[in-house]
């Protein structure tokens, strides 16, 4: 949580605080990109041109939207725009994230998917619905909190989030049943 | 209460969207449904899963990455905003750079170090920049710390890392289960910070390249090979993370809950996208993918969009819920739904 002070000062235009606050959001901003655009070198284009942008544009934030909100909106436009442009050939293969592995039997129990798995099938999801799983799940969003960054009605969330759990529901058994999980 | 609905009720569940009425009649419905008990469980497991996916990290600061053009802003950005376009592309010369040099010398931290680091590390030491000899002397002692730890890095085979800084023990998860790209440090953001000297303390095993990575992504006919990596792929994707809001739900199995397919059709002229989903017509622009109309939500069915050939329009078949038909019109310039002409 970016401090309202940190805030007002970068917009006052106090240099060390806006660098500051970039600081505190890079990650945030990085983790969206990342799994909006699926790859690593595209997703820190994407994170540095918002960064920037946000730098540029902290004078235009208002307090009625909540910062991080205004953050994300500025994330995901430049990465829709991105995946639009070369759709085609984005690639989760070309850069894999290295797993530690984790001795965590329990934790093989609870959870039935891999992360991978999961990251390919968000992969398939059109761009609204894999946008709406992103921030409600990297971001830890609420509906209304997606909605304010999206410009989408609640309802409308709503139904993309579902929609998008079902496509990946459905993905994630077929990938199952393939039988490549032994 | 059909299956359907039940669907709904235990998307919102899974938010944990649901007051106690609603979860118990889900619960009731769920209890005699082997179905959408299947669901429920598949559901969860899955939205479990996103809750853990790894919270990836950018492999160098990304700040420090861009303070150097940020000090090219600095002169235009005070100004006015209409300057940007240029201010991003021309490199400003002299006075620009002297200005960069004073605002990063009152950084005098971590970001300044950071930024010398990177530009070694990625041009080498021909590559310093006017005026970075001061900003070595100012950096003192650091600096050769920050060597080290950038050396380390290359070596492990990470070309565009600038470490700055390295300190690991901080409040990330990451630290804990290490998800980097190759083996660079991951400075976390920490803006205040002006000395950083517990250096190359990167505790995780520099992960080495992607073994399991091949034998899970190629699965031969043969048992054993593709048992064992799987296994240890499943093992990798525990993150410590597991973020609280939502609740957690029980039982199992399987219901093949299909949708019919949206309708989406591209404006001839590229600038719109129709869309009906799930009963509703919506229309964005696709320069920013912003919702421009939608239609109310009266029931009914819609479908059949097609555009008019300028793009000034675009109409669909619309169907109440008595089964009138009609035909509906979106002007675009207006952005309001009317009968069709």
């Amino acid at each position: 949580m970016v401090e309202p002070a940190l805030i007002k000062a970068a917009q006052a235009g106090d240099r060390e605080a806006l660098v500051s606050l970039l600081r505190e959001i890079e990650h945030q901003v990085y983790r969206t990109a990342y799994y909006l655009l699926n790859h690593e070198q595209d997703a820190l284009d994407a994170a540095q041109e918002a960064l920037i942008r946000i730098y540029t544009k902290i004078g235009s934030y208002e307090e009625k939207a909540q910062f991080r909100t205004w953050v994300q909106r500025i994330v995901t436009n430049i990465c829709i725009d991105k995946f639009r442009r070369k759709r085609p050939s984005v690639s989760i293969d070309e850069h894999e994230l290295v797993f530690q592995a984790r001795d965590n039997v329990e934790g093989e129990v609870l959870s039935a998917y891999a992360a991978e798995e999961i990251r390919e099938a968000i992969g398939k999801l059109p761009e609204h619905h894999r946008t709406v799983v992103v921030l409600r799940y990297l971001q830890d969003f609420s509906y209304n909190e997606i909605a304010d960054s999206l410009g989408l009605p609640l309802n409308t969330v709503k139904s993309y989030l579902f929609r998008a759990r079902q496509q990946l529901q459905v993905l994630l058994h077929d990938y199952q049943k393939g039988g490549v999980r032994g | 209460m059909n299956c359907e609905e039940v669907m709904e009720l235990m998307q919102r569940h899974i938010d944990g969207d649901l007051n106690a009425e609603e979860t118990s009649r889900m619960l009731d419905h769920v209890g005699h449904c082997p179905d959408c008990a299947a669901m429920l469980q598949r559901l969860t497991n899955l939205s479990r899963g996103l809750e853990q996916l790894p919270r990836v990290v950018p492999p160098y600061s990304l700040v420090d990455a861009i303070l150097p053009q940020l000090g090219d802003w600095e002169t235009e950005a005070a100004g006015a905003e209409a300057a940007e376009e240029q201010v991003v592309t021309a490199p400003r010369a002299r006075r620009a750079a002297r200005k960069r040099s004073e605002w990063i010398g009152r950084l005098a931290g971590v970001g300044a170090i950071a930024a010398v680091v990177l530009l070694l590390l990625i041009g080498g030491p021909n590559f310093l920049p006017m005026g970075s000899a001061d900003r070595s002397k100012e950096a003192g002692s650091d600096l050769n710390n920050d060597r080290i730890t950038t050396k380390m890095a290359g070596d492990n085979g990470s070309p565009a890392a600038s470490s700055s800084g390295a300190n690991m023990g901080d409040r990330s998860v990451t630290t804990d289960s290490p998800v980097t790209f190759g083996a660079s440090t991951s400075p976390e953001d920490e803006p205040s910070a002006s000395t950083k000297k517990d250096v190359g303390t990167n505790p995780g095993d520099p992960t080495s390249p992607h073994p399991d990575r091949n034998a899970a992504a190629s699965p031969s006919a043969s048992g054993d090979q593709t048992v064992e990596p799987r296994a240890s792929a499943d093992a990798q994707e525990k993150g410590p993370h597991v973020p609280s809001t939502n609740p957690v739900t029980p039982p199992p199995t399987a219901m093949i809950m299909q949708q019919p397919p949206d309708e989406e059709v591209l404006s001839p002229d590229g600038q719109w996208r129709a869309v009906i989903l799930e009963g509703l017509f919506q229309l964005f622009r696709t320069d920013d993918g912003t919702l421009a109309y939608e239609s109310p939500s009266n029931g009914g069915k819609r479908s059949g969009i097609v555009w008019k050939e300028d793009s000034s329009a675009v109409t669909y078949t619309y169907v109440d819920a008595d089964g009138n038909k009609s035909f509906r019109y979106v002007d675009v310039s207006e952005l309001k739904e009317k009968p069709a002409p």
